[in-house]
């Protein structure tokens, strides 16, 4: 997700129809400038070298969105899209319309991972380790995160797990689908939600975890853009 | 009876020019779906969150072939109802407490919406 402002301009984006590795390209209707969706960052026309301020969002079910924020709005469906035209794609061993671009074999290629990154760093961590593990105090590229995932809605979140200039250190309380997912800081026992970053009590209640951008996705897409990735393996 | 013979002659040339054309035609027809004659760009690159310095950009489609949602209206949960499943997977975003969910049935069709959540103009992207 993206911000459409940038500096004095508001852009419209559309499809360009073209591809880069699988990721679409956008135009803006404004400059008609082409952009990597993927990285967020322009690669031809006026605006080539403008990287697009990324907005952090959240894959997960409706049913959990729901439970996490009840006043939440949802897209129109107009009484269609009652189906994914991707269903069959998600497990067929397809590599998008033009296949993969770099090969890395540390995982079979969809394998579902959360790839962060940070500046040029990279890591990505696989749903299938995060199964087990669903609580990731990391660094990436210099910067503290945290990496939350509730298994049973396939819900991965990052934070910042800096709060007032103090790097804090999470451990699991309570796995669970929506709010009851419940985790602790180790500095000041203060009890967080974890899938909307909010302490609920303790000395830092009321203070709420910085979401950082991530991305939902096969490994062989992560490996296109970031061939250098680091590979969380718990 | 040479004039017949003639005539035989050229109808079965037309013919099978008629089939030259026929096979021309539909051989460039299935070439083209696989992809051979893609317009292909390589593209210099300087990105700042990842380190490719070139890459190739492919022209599947023509712009606006795949319509983007320019104009996005929403349902509020009870409104919503009927039409959303539990298990079905939505990009969720909150920005100044407001709170939104696209749904992907919705995004894979139309791979971007154009919006504004809290103030903010952003677009959603699949």
């Amino acid at each position: 997700m993206y911000a459409r402002q940038v500096k004095s301009t508001l852009l419209t984006f559309g499809v360009s129809g073209k591809l880069i590795m699988n990721g679409l390209v956008m135009y803006d209707d404004e400059t008609d400038t082409l952009w990597s969706q993927v990285l967020g960052e322009a690669v031809r026309g006026p605006l080539n070298g403008t990287a697009l301020e990324v907005i952090p969002s959240t894959q997960t079910t409706w049913a959990t969105w729901r439970e996490l924020h009840p006043d939440t709005l949802v897209l129109d469906k107009n009484g269609g899209y009652r189906s994914d035209p991707y269903a069959r794609y998600y497990t067929n061993k397809d590599t998008g319309i033009l296949g993969e671009t770099n090969k890395d074999r540390r995982l079979y290629i969809k394998e579902y991972v959360i790839g962060v990154s940070v500046g040029q760093r990279s890591k990505a961590y696989p749903f299938s380790v995060l199964n087990d593990i669903p609580v990731v105090n990391d660094v990436v590229g210099g910067r503290p995160v945290l990496v939350v995932f509730d298994p049973e809605s396939a819900t991965g979140i990052v934070y910042d797990r800096t709060v007032s200039g103090r790097t804090l250190d999470f451990s699991l309380l309570t796995i669970g689908s929506g709010p009851d997912f419940l985790i602790q800081d180790e500095e000041t026992g203060s009890r967080w939600r974890a899938l909307t970053g909010e302490a609920i009590d303790g000395e830092l209640a009321g203070a709420s975890l910085v979401q950082l951008p991530s991305t939902y996705v096969f490994w062989f897409g992560w490996t296109d853009y970031h061939p250098d990735t680091e590979l969380f393996n718990g | 009876m040479y004039a017949a013979i003639i005539e035989l002659n050229i109808k079965k040339w037309v013919f099978r020019l008629v089939m030259a054309v026929m096979v021309v035609f539909f051989g460039f027809l299935i070439l083209k779906g696989t992809g051979l004659f893609r317009k292909t760009e390589i593209l210099e690159t300087n990105f700042q969150t990842t380190n490719l310095q070139q890459v190739k950009m492919v022209t599947v489609l023509s712009k606006d072939g795949i319509r983007a949602i320019k104009s996005p209206t929403f349902e509020t949960v009870s409104e919503s109802i009927e039409e959303m499943r539990d298990s079905e997977q939505v990009i969720g975003v909150s920005i100044n407490g407001d709170h939104r969910a696209y749904p992907i049935n919705i995004l894979s069709v139309h791979e971007i919406v154009d919006d504004v959540v809290g103030g903010v103009p952003v677009a959603v992207t699949w």
